[in-house]
């Protein structure tokens, strides 16, 4: 293969993987702004801002629900990083006899579905007056985000010598201020990763809001899970874009300010292996 | 040794949680008992005043949810200053099934003020004792309640006493689009001809959806012919005796339903959209006035027609229930009451909204109200007279539970 | 002594988290999955639910239905991602990463509906098809919702983990593979075996992993096939929320029972995936 066929292919490639990654969002764009779509057509018969009108109806619940939603994964990206930097300098930084079995059980969660977990938990969350509670809700979205920002900040810290704060301490710096003035800022964008990670999840969350929530924590999602067990596809598609709108921004946001090397998950996962 | 002993910490933070699910803490919370309300209806609205209720009740139907936000809302709010809060339910038996769980946490503060019920859930409710009461007869807008009839006083053949308020009625019916049906099947015998004459275009929702089992039941009467039996109390070796019959013409329509019967529609909204797409020609409904709705509002075929099965369909009436633990009893009494109220009846009998027939008794209203219950128009609605006189009632719950988990073992799973 | 000191300090606060909300939620779907719900009278400890799971015709159809949607999904995730690194890697670079980190952003619920809004039979598939002089009705259109093979479930997956495990396959492929590969093509390898001797060893263990990964999450996902599955069987996290949403509480301990056993396999999973990044680490 030489090198300029592998090009002509590579974008041919890019082509058909653009179009596919961009179907989904088709329909939902058509819809959103549909006023009759029946079956044949292929474009709707006619306009309107029925879904538009929908998502912006003052005192509607989009707008309680989409507050709701920005409430709580911005405290859970907030607390999961709080939560896992630290977890991640232990784990990056230092060696010692049980690392495995602690990394064991720190990934535990993202692989063994949380749901799992949560129905037990439900009847004590229950007696401890934390259901039907935001702060209930905020609890349990810790579970899936916690392990993400251990494990993304772990493969931050392992790529790090130490050189610049043992230099810092020669210095004359405390433990306190080397980690200020040159751990953060060099972690920061791996940090920044970590809490977009963490909102994305508690963002995206359905059943456990559902569950811990009981329908009294009303998010984004479950207002499109009720849309989209209906029969209305003017409503689903308008809640659909709004509840995917952060992740886009997030990803316009990661790619801008942060390199493409260090907002590449992949190597988070795979990078697990030079840890231990 | 630090680590060690963190572990240990978290190991013993793991137990308490557990432990702490395993306690049994207050595990009988109050006697819901006898006693009930008994304030004055002044004094609880006087109490209701600036407060908020909590209402929860089934999402997925547009035109209910509009009622409520559109009409029931904004004149609770000019009227009591009360501030009503819709609280969406995929499905009541969510709520039944939140309260027990509260109810064995020992939670004596609840978030459920009041809940959309009946049926099934109601009689669940009562066996768990979950409903405060009585309250409902005491109501102002109870005396246009006709208490008297056994279509009010039982929920599904289990007495109300007084633990929920008739909020409106409902008629089983079906319905089918006359431009491409030209004679809609009128018995079991009939529909499972016709589902072999026109296969996939028929189906029904999957129990324990409310109108599934609605169909499943209609099945029960016309399959093994009889009605009395089942409003007697249930008897395990009767229904042994006659369900086998029903499982197997269900399972022998199976075959010629939508999608050869593979998969159910979950809900009858589902159906409904089966309806609307033209997927399916036949359908079924507990609002007698749902088709001329849907016509009117563009949705469904000019040609949609309702009719009523031979011998006739089911009628109940469902209601509002208090749950023990809810945190505002006045409120919801005061909501209560306007749900029954001549003008909100009324207006929840318009066909242009949700189109749901009135709980109260037209005889017991003053002449002049009386006559604003109109009577239905339009071509796709059967006139009052002709449902009143081709109703049979519903069967006792526990008939319905052991039918509705029969389906699931000898139809669904074949 | 300090250091020690240090890490558990360190360490704490997430393995309190872990431990409390999501160790202790499982020991205590352990408890109530042996019968232990003294709320309503029972504190007798047994493995009946167990029993009763096990040897169900519900859970064998269930699981074996789970399996199939897994393993589907992640087969062809796999494939599909390594040949989309494959070609990609000579295209541009930043825009081949965006492409692939879209979806991995988006929620699963909008990717759910919008491949429903594309596959379903009054959907963009069915109206091409129908303009194309195909089809007449929807109903002619092939059922891929509710249906049988999970079409629209493993559709969605496919859609979201692809990017996933291309973007691990690539950034690979444009590292260490990369180098390897220009090695041997000066040694005068052809493309066929340039990929198989050279850069397919060297991404293989990514690979696995990344599908190791996407087993056990598409094994124990809910919302997806909540919405698009059909009515039965069900795959196992749904039907642990069904039996759990029972009224009868006689049920619970078996919802239980369901619960932990989708955490003890896809616990297997975890301790799999860890031994390999660990030989990973040393290779």
């Amino acid at each position: 293969m030489g090198k300029n066929v592998g090009t002509k292919s590579g974008n041919a490639g890019l082509l058909i993987v653009t179009t596919l990654v961009a179907l989904p969002f088709v329909p939902l764009f058509l819809w959103a702004f549909a006023g009759e779509w029946r079956f044949p057509d292929l474009l709707p018969s006619a306009w309107s801002v029925r879904g538009l009108s929908y998502l912006f109806e003052p005192g509607g619940r989009v707008l309680g629900a989409t507050l709701n939603s920005l409430l709580i994964a911005v405290s859970v990206a907030l607390a999961s990083v709080v939560i896992g930097t630290p977890a991640g300098m232990a784990l990056g930084g230092y060696e010692w006899r049980m690392k495995g079995l602690v990394i064991f059980f720190i990934l535990l969660p993202i692989l063994v579905p949380p749901l799992a977990s949560t129905m037990g938990l439900h009847v004590t969350f229950i007696r401890l007056g934390l259901a039907d509670t935001t702060l209930g809700v905020f609890l349990v979205h810790l579970v899936p985000t916690v392990p993400y920002t251990a494990i993304i900040m772990t493969s931050i810290f392992a790529e790090r010598t130490g050189e610049l704060e043992e230099a810092a301490r020669t210095l004359g710096a405390n433990p306190w201020q080397a980690f200020r003035h040159v751990t953060l800022p060099e972690v920061a964008p791996g940090v920044a990763v970590a809490g977009l990670f963490a909102f994305l999840i508690s963002w995206g969350q359905y059943i456990l809001t559902l569950l811990i929530g009981g329908g009294n924590v009303v998010t984004l999602p479950m207002l499109l899970f009720s849309a989209a067990s209906g029969n209305d596809p003017i409503i689903t598609s308008a809640l659909a874009i709004v509840f995917a709108l952060p992740a886009v921004l997030a990803l316009v946001v990661a790619l801008r300010f942060l390199k493409p090397g260090e907002s590449d998950d992949g190597r988070g996962f795979v990078g697990l292996g030079k840890v231990s | 040794m630090k680590l060690r002993s963190l572990m240990l910490v978290s190991l013993a933070a793991t137990l308490s949680v557990a432990v702490a699910a395993c306690g049994n803490v207050g595990g009988v919370a109050g006697d819901v008992g006898p006693q009930g309300e008994n304030r004055s209806f002044a004094e609880l609205e006087k109490e209701a005043r600036g407060t908020t209720v909590n209402f929860s009740l089934y999402g997925g139907d547009e035109a209910i949810n509009a009622y409520v936000d559109d009409y029931v809302t904004p004149r609770l709010k000019a009227e009591y200053n009360i501030t009503l809060e819709r609280t969406p339910l995929t499905d009541t038996a969510d709520a039944v099934n939140k309260l027990i769980n509260e109810k064995s946490a020992g939670k004596d503060e609840g978030t459920i003020d009041l809940v959309w019920i009946n049926g099934e859930n109601f009689a669940t409710g009562t066996e768990a004792d979950l409903w405060f009461g009585p309250w409902a007869e005491r109501l102002p807008n109870a005396k246009y309640i006709d208490w008297e009839s056994p279509s009010i006083n039982r929920d599904f053949g289990h007495p109300v006493e007084g633990r929920e308020a008739p909020w409106g009625k409902a008629q089983f019916v079906m319905i089918y689009d006359s431009a491409k049906v030209e004679e809609p099947p009128k018995t079991m015998d009939e529909l499972r001809e016709w589902t072999e004459e026109n296969p996939g275009r028929f189906a029904y929702p999957a129990p324990p959806d409310f109108t599934g089992n609605a169909f499943i039941e209609q099945a029960l009467y016309g399959v093994t012919g009889e009605v009395e039996t089942y409003q007697k109390p249930f008897d395990e070796r009767v229904f042994e005796e006659k369900s086998p019959e029903v499982y197997e013409f269900l399972n022998e329509i199976e075959p010629n339903l939508w999608r050869e019967g593979e998969t159910y529609p979950e809900s009858s909204t589902k159906l409904d959209g089966l309806y609307q797409n033209g997927e399916v020609w036949l359908s079924m409904s507990y609002n007698p006035q749902l088709a001329q709705r849907q016509i009117e509002k563009g949705l469904w075929p000019k040609g949609t027609r309702t009719y009523l099965l031979e011998g006739g369909t089911l009628n109940n009436t469902h209601y509002v229930a208090v749950p023990f633990n809810s945190p505002n009893k006045a409120g919801a009494q005061v909501v209560a009451n306007f749900l029954e109220s001549p003008e909100a009846q009324i207006a929840k009998q318009d066909p242009d909204g949700w189109g749901d027939l009135t709980a109260l008794d037209v005889d017991l209203l003053p002449e002049d109200t009386r006559e604003e219950f109109s009577e239905p128009e339009g071509k796709a609605n059967l006139s009052a007279g002709e449902l009143q006189e081709n109703r049979v009632p519903e069967a006792r719950s526990e008939w319905l539970l052991a039918l509705e988990d029969g389906w699931q073992e000898r139809v669904l799973k074949e | 002594m300090g250091g020690r000191v240090k890490i558990a300090l360190l360490l704490a606060p997430a393995l309190l988290v872990i431990g409390v909300l999501f160790a202790g939620g499982l020991f205590a779907a352990v408890v109530q999955s042996l019968g232990y719900l003294p709320a309503i009278g029972q504190t007798e400890i047994s493995l009946d639910a167990y029993r009763e799971v096990l040897t169900g015709e519900d859970f064998v159809d269930s699981f074996l239905l789970t399996i199939y949607v897994a393993a589907s999904s992640t087969g062809i995730s796999t494939v599909l991602a390594v040949l989309a690194a494959l070609v990609l890697r000579r295209s541009s670079g930043r825009l081949s990463a965006v492409v692939f980190q879209l979806p991995i952003t988006i929620p699963h619920l909008v990717a759910a509906v919008g491949i429903a809004l594309v596959i379903s039979q009054t959907g963009l598939g069915a109206r091409l098809a129908a303009a194309l002089g195909l089809i007449g009705e929807p109903g002619e259109f092939p059922a891929l919702l509710y249906d049988r093979y999970s079409v629209g479930i493993i559709l969605t997956y496919v859609w979201k983990e692809t990017p996933f495990i291309a973007l691990v396959v690539l950034a690979s492929l444009r590292g260490v593979a990369g180098e390897l590969e220009e090695v041997a093509r000066t040694l005068g390898a052809n493309a066929w075996q340039r990929f198989w001797y050279v850069v397919f060893p060297v991404i293989s263990p990514g690979i696995i992993a990344a599908s190791l990964i996407v087993f056990a999450f598409t094994f124990g996902a809910f919302e997806v096939p909540y919405l698009l599955g059909k009515t039965y069987p069900t795959i196992l996290p749904v039907m642990a929320y069904n039996e759990y949403r029972d009224i009868d509480l006689t049920a619970r301990p078996a919802a239980m029972a369901i619960n932990v056993l989708i955490a003890l396999i896809t616990a297997v999973f975890a301790a799999l995936y860890l031994r390999l990044a660990r030989d990973l680490g040393r290779g």
